[in-house]
């Protein structure tokens, strides 16, 4: 287990949506067993669907976590936990998340209801939950 | 005091044969939830009707949709109801 307050800040320079150069304070968040870097966003008001922040600062939109079925499916102890761990931190520091089925044949397309508590089961409300399913269709990865 | 126990019907759409389904719903969601966890939701099977429909305890019924998201089969569920005169409006 590790604690997020003693991880160390580090700043990284980013870009802005109108070439203006950014720093903002950045944690490290390293997963131990996929030896994976998260990067969390330590900034307020993280605005999920506008795409700018409220004071008019340009939003950095962080690395959205994704929830893929197909691994719970394979694994499901192991990545309930994992996914379980990742979506708590998610929600403390407004990281967006992604559910999504990752079909590749017709059996595995599910309902949007069935998604949705998957989310329920992973420590997400309804409506965190429902917003999880939009989110692609609304920024338009 | 014990309060009562409330249900909720689900009514799911499926082509192929109910009985395997039945089995597969109910192994998947011990995989899940254990033995106990099976007791407590309390998972009927009501024939009466064409599409299956399953009563179940309505704490337990995001737990069912989520293990019936890992199951390999294609079905759809259509609806939730809280009643059975709620569940003849999909049939």
């Amino acid at each position: 287990m590790y604690d997020i307050n003693e991880l160390p800040i580090e700043k990284v320079r980013e870009f802005g949506w109108d070439g203006r150069i950014l720093t903002s304070k950045i944690k490290k968040l390293i997963d131990p067993d996929e030896r994976k870097i998260i990067k969390v966003s330590r900034r307020k008001n993280y605005d999920l669907v506008d795409g700018y922040l409220k004071n008019k600062q340009i939003k950095i939109i962080g690395i959205p976590i994704e929830i893929n079925l197909q691994k719970i499916k394979k694994n499901p102890i192991l990545w309930i936990r994992r996914y379980k761990e990742m979506v708590f931190w998610a929600i403390k520091y407004k990281v967006p998340i992604i559910i999504a089925s990752e079909a590749k044949r017709i059996e595995e397309l599910k309902g949007p209801y069935e998604l949705i508590s998957i989310g329920v089961i992973l420590g997400m409300n309804h409506k965190k939950a429902k917003e999880a399913l939009e989110y692609v269709k609304k920024n338009k990865i | 005091m014990l309060k009562r126990i409330k249900y909720r019907y689900l009514v799911i759409e499926f082509e192929g044969n109910k009985e395997d389904l039945k089995k597969e719903i109910l192994r998947i969601f011990k995989k899940m939830y254990g033995e106990y966890g099976l007791s407590e939701a309390n998972i009927k099977f009501i024939d009466d009707f064409k599409p299956i429909v399953l009563k179940i305890n309505n704490k337990y019924v995001d737990k069912l949709r989520a293990s019936i998201a890992l199951l390999n089969t294609p079905l759809r569920t259509i609806g939730v109801s809280g009643s059975i005169k709620g569940v003849k409006k999909w049939i």
